[in-house]
């Protein structure tokens, strides 16, 4: 399989009086053609960084730090120049947002907006874009396209809403989507609607996609691979299903045994004790340790690394060399 | 105690107007129809719905935090929208809140030990060193280190913030406590937690809530019976096992099938 999308040791920092902010922080990862990645992690884990980054959206005071890779097709996305930058966003790699009432402008026509995206790119007349506006608003389910293309975004709810951002997205073919908390702001209905057209969207375009969420049920129902992030960095990558039954990582675990399930009553839920780390100030070791059932003194001083990208199933933990300290 | 319910509510609607402005024509919307439950003493009622279905409505008008169009809610037998000032007072004290966002019902000028503090006075139940006392033994009983008394808001984690909010509405010693989506603001990791004490703190003081969320998984949790609001009504109400394992109303089933299973592989839905 092709790789597309390949990030080697990304990291995004915050600079201010108080110090620096490690919000991404060693980030590596490959995203071959037609696949979907899942991306999943709490507040603060930096997941939502890391997909600015991707798309180098990130504005001072952060910044990029150099030795981060990050290539699209082979192009180093970070030697671009800003006009060329804006050609791969949008053309080649698409984005949608968690808040579809912030991203589109409400003075605007939705199918005006869609226009304007698709002849940013493409040679088109404004009749043409038009008619390829209504098409879109079709393909992403929106009824009688027809008449919501002159829609403005308050006549729509939040799921509509999404479709149009999806539209956006999808208004120029680009071969990756990137996708962060695109459900979250919606209920769970409208919720399951918006998943089953990404899924669709998704694979009958052979797009790949990264699907960034807190939620590890949303991610299941769409990932091939599952990346989990914690305190600015990836911990456990897997195919979907194996990190599901056989979790590496003890954080990932530990979510898992965190969430509660439907139909899976009840009792006491398995918490994990603290709280997310703050970027200002990762803990020392592995970030994990202080929350971790399993750590011990190795762990609060030392960094665990994380296996090479390729590595089919990899977590950044001590208990892979030490597996007999696991604790049960 | 008696055998009469602690809640009861009895064919309570509410209309809201909306619109209008100067010259356009304003709308009806009914945000609550009809809608009669009752919430036996102990027991904990879970309440389902999603964004406008008028589940935070319902609950507002529980702590006549709103008025009903039309409708009756008893509380302990009592006519809640039927008291005068003095005994509404006395009322307030033995229900109170726990809202979602924690941040945005603290003061954020004041240091949450003080926050904690402050319903003590407002209900003169303990004065000087008598409630410094009490606001360390709540700080203690949600799960808080005493050395956060003198924190503003935006020091906390918002776990740490809604065990603060738990902690005001703890203080005079409720019955009665709506919880409105008090978790939905939180990371799985410490959703989990809140719950957990949640549970505990209705166990140790015999409370009774009504659990008010969007998120069925998390309802199931701390509550035994469950009703499904939708567009203003109550579509279904019954045993949580019943209604997860054999759901009734079309809504319901089209909600318990819209949760993605966190594991799709082993079945677990």
């Amino acid at each position: 399989m092709t790789v597309l999308l390949s990030v080697r040791d990304l990291r995004t920092t915050f600079r201010d009086r108080t110090g620096v902010t490690r919000a991404v922080d060693g980030v590596s990862f490959d995203l071959a053609e037609g696949e979907t990645l899942g991306i999943v992690g709490e507040s603060g884990s930096g997941k939502s960084v890391m997909a600015m980054s991707l798309l180098r959206l990130i504005d001072e005071p952060g910044r990029i730090e150099p030795g981060s890779a990050i290539a699209y097709r082979g192009r180093d996305l970070m030697a671009l120049s800003p006009a060329e930058l804006r050609r791969i966003r949008g053309a080649e790699i698409g984005m949608v947002f968690q808040d579809p009432g912030a991203s589109l402008n409400p003075v605007l026509k939705v199918g005006v907006q869609i226009a304007e995206t698709i002849r940013a790119h493409l040679p088109l007349t404004r009749g043409e874009a038009r008619t390829r506006a209504v098409t879109l608003l079709g393909q992403v389910g929106v009824p009688d396209p027809e008449l919501r293309v002159d829609a403005y975004p308050h006549e729509l709810s939040g799921g509509l809403q999404q479709r149009v951002m999806l539209a956006i997205a999808l208004s120029c073919d680009p071969s990756v989507l990137i996708a962060d908390e695109p459900t979250t702001a919606l209920d769970v209905t409208v919720q399951a609607q918006i998943l089953d057209l990404l899924a669709d969207v998704t694979h009958r375009r052979r797009m790949a996609t990264i699907l960034i969420s807190h939620d590890l049920g949303v991610v299941a129902r769409l990932a091939d691979r599952i990346a989990v992030m914690y305190g600015g960095q990836l911990v456990e990558h897997a195919a979907a299903r194996e990190l599901f039954t056989a979790p590496k990582h003890p954080y990932t675990e530990a979510l898992l045994a965190a969430a509660p399930r439907v139909g899976h009553a009840v009792g006491r839920l398995a918490a994990i004790p603290g709280s997310v780390p703050s970027a200002a100030q990762w803990p020392t070791g592995c970030r994990f340790h202080p929350r971790c059932r399993h750590a011990w003194e190795r762990c609060r001083v030392e960094a665990p690394e994380m296996p090479h990208a390729a590595t089919r199933h990899a977590a950044r933990c001590w208990l892979l060399d030490e597996p007999a300290r696991r604790s049960s | 105690m008696s055998d009469v319910p602690l809640i009861q509510i009895e064919r309570i609607s509410k209309m809201f107007r909306s619109g209008g402005g100067l010259f356009g024509r304003s709308r009806a919307l009914e945000a609550v129809r009809d809608v009669s439950l009752t919430i036996a003493r102990g027991e904990t009622l879970g309440l389902v719905g999603e964004s406008g279905s008028g589940k935070t409505t319902l609950g507002r008008i529980l702590l006549r935090l709103l008025e009903p169009t039309s409708g009756r809610v008893r509380f302990d037998g009592q006519d809640v929208f039927a008291l005068d000032r003095a005994a509404l007072r006395g009322l307030r004290r033995r229900m109170q809140i726990v809202f979602q966002d924690a941040a945005g019902s603290l003061n954020p000028r004041m240091r949450v030990g003080r926050a904690v503090r402050e319903p003590l006075l407002v209900h003169r139940m303990y004065r000087g060193a008598a409630a410094d006392t009490r606001v360390a033994e709540l700080f203690a009983e949600v799960g808080l280190s005493d050395d956060l008394l003198d924190k503003y808001p935006h020091q906390l984690s918002g776990g740490q913030r809604q065990r603060v909010g738990i902690a005001r509405a703890l203080s005079v010693r409720p019955e009665f406590l709506v919880l409105d989506e008090p978790v939905s603001a939180l990371d799985v990791s410490v959703q989990a937690q809140v719950l957990n004490l949640l549970a505990d703190l209705r166990e140790r003081h015999g409370l009774t809530y009504l659990f008010i969320a969007h998120d069925l998984a998390v309802v199931q949790h701390l509550a035994e019976r469950v009703a499904v609001m939708y567009q203003g009504r109550i579509v279904e109400l019954g045993p949580r096992d019943e209604i997860f394992a054999r759901p009734q109303h079309p809504y319901t089933v089209q909600l318990l099938e819209s949760v993605p299973p966190l594991d799709p592989w082993m079945g677990a839905t």
